[in-house]
C-alpha cells in the first residue's frame, strides 16, 4: 500500500511536469497579453480573455501600411532614378523598380511599336506619293481609278502606322511615368523602413470576466 | 486597374482612328470624276471623208462624199483652251432635213450605245473621251448618201456635253458631190 501510494505520487508528479513543459513550450513572449490595470487590481488578471486574433499582438512597423502594389520592405527595387533608365530602355527601368520579370516585355513592345509604326508610315507615304503622281499624270480613266485606289490604300497604311506609333509612344510614356512613381515610392519606403527598423508596436484587445470590462492596449516601443 | 482602363481607352481610340480611311482628292483634269473646273472652248476645224465599202454601193476611196456611198465622216474639233476637254455625250441638235442625206448614227456620245470615239482610241487601247488643250481631234459620224442629195452643202450642228455639265455647240457643213 505504501509502495502504491509512492508510485501514484510519482505518476502525478511526472504528469504535472510533462503537462507543464507542454504548456511552457506553447508559451511565447509575443503571446503575453498586454493590458492596463491598477496595481491593486491584480485579481482581475486571472479572468482575462485573450482575443483570438494573435496577429494584432505585435507587428513590425516597417512591414505594414505600404503602397498596395509595392513588395515587402526587404525587396524594394531601384529608386526614382530608374525612371530615366525606363525612358531610354522601356521596361528595364520598371523591372529595376518592381523586380517583376514580365516588365521586360515592354522593351520589345515599345521599340517594336514605335519602329514598326515609323516603318509603316514611311512605306505608306512612299506608296501614296508614287501612286498619286501616277494618277495625276494618267489620262486613262481605268488606270486613274486603279492608281487612286492604290494611293488611298497607302493612306490607310499611313493611318495604321500612325496609330501604332502613337500607341507605342503612349505605352512608353505611361511605363516611364509609372516607373518614376514606383521608384519614388521605393525611395519613400526605403527611407521609412530605415527610420522604423527596430521599432515595434502592439495592439491588444481584452475582456475581464470579473469586472466585465473590455480593454484595448496600443503600445509603440521606441 | 485605373491605369489599365485608361490605357485600354487610348488603344481602342487609336484602333478606331486607324479604321478611318482617308482619300486623296481627285484633281486630275483628265479624270471624269474630278471636281474641277476646266476652261476651254470647242471649235470646228475640218471634215475628212472615209469611204466605206458596202456590197452593192460605190466605194471609190477618193475622199469625196458622193451619192450611193456609205461614208464615215471624221469631224475634227479643236480645243481652244488651257484645260482638256472631256466629253460625256453628244447629239445632233436636230436631224437634218436634207433629202438624200441620211445619218446612220445619231448618238455621237462616248458612253452610250453606238459609240463614236474621240481621237486615236485604237492606238491608245482605251476609250478616249478628251481632247488635249490646243489639240485637234475628231468625232465619227456614219452617213449614207442617196441620189436625191447631189451637189449641195449640208449644214449640221453638234451639241456636245462635257463632264463639267457645259454644252458646246459645234456648227459645220459637208459638201456632197
Amino acid at each position: 500500500m505504501k509502495h502504491f501510494l509512492r508510485f501514484l505520487l510519482f505518476v502525478i508528479l511526472l504528469g504535472t511536469i510533462v503537462t507543464g513543459k507542454s504548456a511552457m513550450r506553447e508559451f511565447k513572449f509575443n503571446d503575453i497579453p498586454k493590458f492596463n490595470f491598477d496595481q491593486n487590481d491584480l485579481e482581475s488578471e486571472t479572468g482575462l480573455l485573450i482575443m483570438q486574433n494573435q496577429k494584432f499582438n505585435s507587428f513590425e512597423l516597417n512591414q505594414t501600411n505600404k503602397f498596395s502594389m509595392l513588395p515587402p520592405g526587404d525587396e524594394l527595387g531601384a529608386g526614382i532614378m530608374s525612371g530615366f533608365v525606363s525612358l531610354a530602355l522601356p521596361g528595364v527601368g520598371l523591372y529595376m523598380a518592381n523586380k517583376k520579370l514580365y516588365s521586360l516585355a515592354l522593351l520589345p513592345i515599345c521599340y517594336g511599336m514605335v519602329g514598326g509604326g515609323i516603318a509603316l508610315m514611311m512605306k505608306g507615304a512612299k506608296s501614296a506619293g508614287d501612286n498619286y503622281d501616277l494618277y495625276l499624270a494618267e489620262k486613262n480613266p481605268t488606270l486613274q481609278t486603279e492608281y487612286l485606289g492604290l494611293a488611298d490604300d497607302a493612306l490607310f497604311v499611313i493611318a495604321r502606322g500612325k496609330s501604332i506609333l502613337i500607341g507605342g509612344i503612349a505605352i512608353w510614356g505611361l511605363q516611364t511615368a509609372w516607373t518614376f512613381i514606383y521608384g519614388r515610392y521605393n525611395d519613400f519606403y526605403r527611407a521609412r523602413n530605415a527610420k522604423w527598423k527596430n521599432q515595434e508596436a502592439s495592439f491588444n484587445p481584452g475582456y475581464d470576466f470579473k469586472t466585465k470590462t473590455t480593454s484595448l492596449n496600443l503600445s509603440i516601443k521606441f | 486597374m485605373k491605369n489599365t482602363k485608361n490605357l485600354s481607352v487610348i488603344l481602342i481610340t487609336l484602333i478606331l482612328c486607324s479604321c478611318y480611311k482617308q482619300e486623296h482628292t481627285r484633281v486630275n483634269k483628265y479624270d471624269p470624276l474630278a471636281d474641277v473646273t476646266r476652261t476651254y472652248t470647242l471649235a470646228f476645224d475640218h471634215v475628212e471623208v472615209k469611204d466605206i465599202v458596202v456590197p452593192g454601193y460605190v466605194a471609190d476611196g477618193d475622199g469625196l462624199l458622193e451619192v450611193n456611198e456609205n461614208a464615215e465622216l471624221h469631224v475634227y474639233l479643236k480645243n481652244n483652251g488651257t484645260d482638256p476637254c472631256l466629253l460625256s455625250e453628244g447629239t445632233f441638235d436636230e436631224v437634218v432635213d436634207v433629202n438624200g442625206f441620211y445619218i446612220k448614227n445619231f448618238d455621237i456620245g462616248t458612253n452610250d450605245g453606238g459609240l463614236q470615239f474621240l481621237g486615236s482610241s485604237a492606238t491608245k487601247g482605251y476609250t478616249v473621251q478628251y481632247i488635249d488643250p490646243g489639240a485637234t481631234d475628231y468625232l465619227k459620224v456614219d452617213v449614207h448618201i442617196y441620189p436625191a442629195c447631189t451637189n449641195q452643202d449640208v449644214s449640221l450642228v453638234f451639241m456636245l456635253t462635257d463632264y463639267d455639265g457645259e454644252i458646246h455647240q459645234v456648227n459645220f457643213s459637208v459638201h456632197v458631190e
